[in-house]
């Protein structure tokens, strides 16, 4: 019975092109050699040169040599076979028009997806932030349809190609150093020089990552309401955000209130006329 | 300062059998032998923060070394330059050239010596508020650097034990035009330090201003110590890295 199938299987013809079974078996076995070579390929390097390469480059290499020698099986898969695509291209070509608008925004993706490849707008492992979208975390990769955002709270952020593409991306360890901005008030009656300086030497002396080239600045931004508001700048290295930002507004409280300098809160004076 | 420094430990190496006390400025080292094999590491700041560490041990005494290191890990490890202001500003004319000494700020390194090895233990600075962080260029094109403010000294022996050690800095300038040296921004870990009782120095460092067609820069090389007397210090590594994680097949 078997041989019966096999012999009905010899030889068949699609689109024009004439197959043989043993033909398909080759090419089926050219296909999974290929496969498997691929993926103890990738593996391999994963597992020997990845540590030493950075985390983008080594996942970029991993991918372009996984589908390369998946592509290079499929050419040799259609050599040996004998299969002549101009058929099928030209009988595909009013079909693909009707997929292609079906599926333009997966095509979209895709092609958006090689495309940050190509421009690579941020390093894995990098923070961005995308503004518009109010998203912002580490960048972790892109992947054929999606990029993929770690937020600062741990959890994945999916992000459709197309929309990463065509947003505003800002990265926020590329530069070397980071600066970082609070405001803290004090009275009208307080001396703005002496609080300045009191601020800086506080500021100077008990965070060790806050760089002194440049140096912390300040500027008078606001006679406010209740308070004269002082807007403090200081600029630390890109990793040390945590160090940094989180404790300024806490040491230069801290500061003031040692020194003796007030920190109003608002206050009104309600006058009762007779 | 002179009577206080006589108490603090000197730089060279230790040997324990059972119990050793070490003392920095603002810092306390303790090693003993707990129990057969096992040796305890204690290290307290003046602030109160403590190291502790276990040495295990199949001799009965261990050996480590006390020696300066260079001034690039605290508060944490983040660049290999320095960025080393000078207290005075240096003129040099046209085609002249100068070498002066600075004082430039050290860490101690505790190393554990086994046969020919010297491994990187623990590190401390004995002087936290002078280390920090200075950008030399542009926040995106620029150096991070560690930022010291130097005083130029007279002597090869004015170094400050465990808070300093003393480096030669040579200029020659080549430009057509004098020029001002308030700083000097360089890779400190291209330079060694040496070690002799109390006293540390950095190797030299030389500094050449040359002009290539329109554009004036700066060379910098190091020039090793070339005197045998003084002991070298071995270099600071971090011992503890991240070990990557196996991938298995996807």
């Amino acid at each position: 019975m078997f041989h019966e199938i096999f012999e009905s299987l010899d030889s068949f013809e699609i689109a024009g092109t004439e197959f043989s079974l043993f033909n398909l078996v080759i090419g089926a076995i050219i296909m999974l050699t290929g496969f498997v070579i691929a993926r103890i390929s990738k593996s391999l390097f994963n597992k020997y040169y990845a540590p030493i390469l950075p985390e983008h480059t080594a996942k970029n290499f991993g991918k372009m040599i996984y589908f390369g020698i998946i592509v290079i099986s499929f050419l040799v898969f259609t050599t040996s076979t004998g299969i002549d695509f101009s058929g099928l291209l030209v009988a595909g070509g009013i079909l693909g028009i009707v997929i292609g608008f079906a599926t333009q925004s997966v095509v979209s993706n895709l092609i958006s997806g090689i495309f940050l490849l190509i421009e690579k707008p941020a390093k894995q492992g990098d923070s961005i932030e995308l503004p518009d979208s109010g998203i912002a975390g580490s960048f972790v990769d892109v992947n054929a349809f999606s990029t993929r955002v770690r937020k600062f709270d741990g959890t994945i952020m999916r992000i459709p190609n197309e929309k990463f593409f065509t947003s505003n991306i800002r990265v926020l360890s590329d530069s070397l150093v980071r600066r970082h901005e609070t405001t803290i008030g004090i009275a009208y009656k307080e001396d703005i020089d002496a609080a300045i300086e009191v601020l800086k030497k506080t500021i100077c002396s008990r965070i060790p990552y806050v760089l002194h080239e440049p140096e912390p600045s300040f500027r008078v931004d606001e006679l406010g309401d209740s308070s004269i508001n002082i807007s403090i700048f200081v600029w630390y290295p890109k990793k040390d955000w945590g160090k940094v930002a989180p404790i300024l507004l806490k040491f230069a409280k801290n500061a003031l209130d040692d020194a003796g300098i007030e920190i109003p809160f608002p206050q009104r004076v309600v006058w009762k006329g007779d | 300062m002179g009577e206080s420094v006589k108490q603090y430990s000197k730089y060279g190496p230790y040997e324990i059998e059972e119990k050793l006390e070490l003392f920095f400025p603002s810092v306390e080292v303790r090693i003993s032998r707990d129990d057969e094999g096992h040796f305890s590491y204690l290290r307290k700041d003046s602030e109160g923060n403590i190291v502790e560490k276990i040495i295990p041990s199949v001799s009965k005494k261990i050996r480590i070394e006390v020696a300066p290191i260079r001034p690039l890990n605290y508060p944490a490890r983040r660049t290999n330059f320095v960025y080393l202001k000078f207290d005075k500003e240096v003129f040099l004319s046209k085609g002249a050239s100068t070498s002066f000494l600075v004082r430039c700020p050290i860490e101690i390194g505790i190393f554990l010596v086994h046969e020919s090895n010297k491994d990187s233990m623990d590190w401390f600075t004995c002087d936290p508020s002078s280390s920090r962080f200075g950008l030399y260029g542009a926040p995106d094109t620029g150096k991070l650097c560690k930022y010291y403010k130097v005083p130029i000294v007279k002597s090869e022996l004015d170094s400050e034990l465990h808070l300093s050690c003393v480096m030669k800095v040579s200029f020659v300038n080549q430009l057509e035009r004098g020029y001002s040296i308030t700083k000097a921004i360089f890779p400190i870990t291209d330079h060694l330090l040496y070690y002799k009782g109390e006293k540390s120095q950095l190797d030299s460092l030389k500094v050449t201003l040359r002009k290539r067609v329109a554009v004036e820069y700066v060379e910098t090389a190091e020039v090793p110590l070339t005197q045998t007397d003084w002991t070298q210090s071995p270099s600071w590594e971090k011992d503890t890295q991240t070990p990557s994680m196996e991938m298995g097949l996807e």
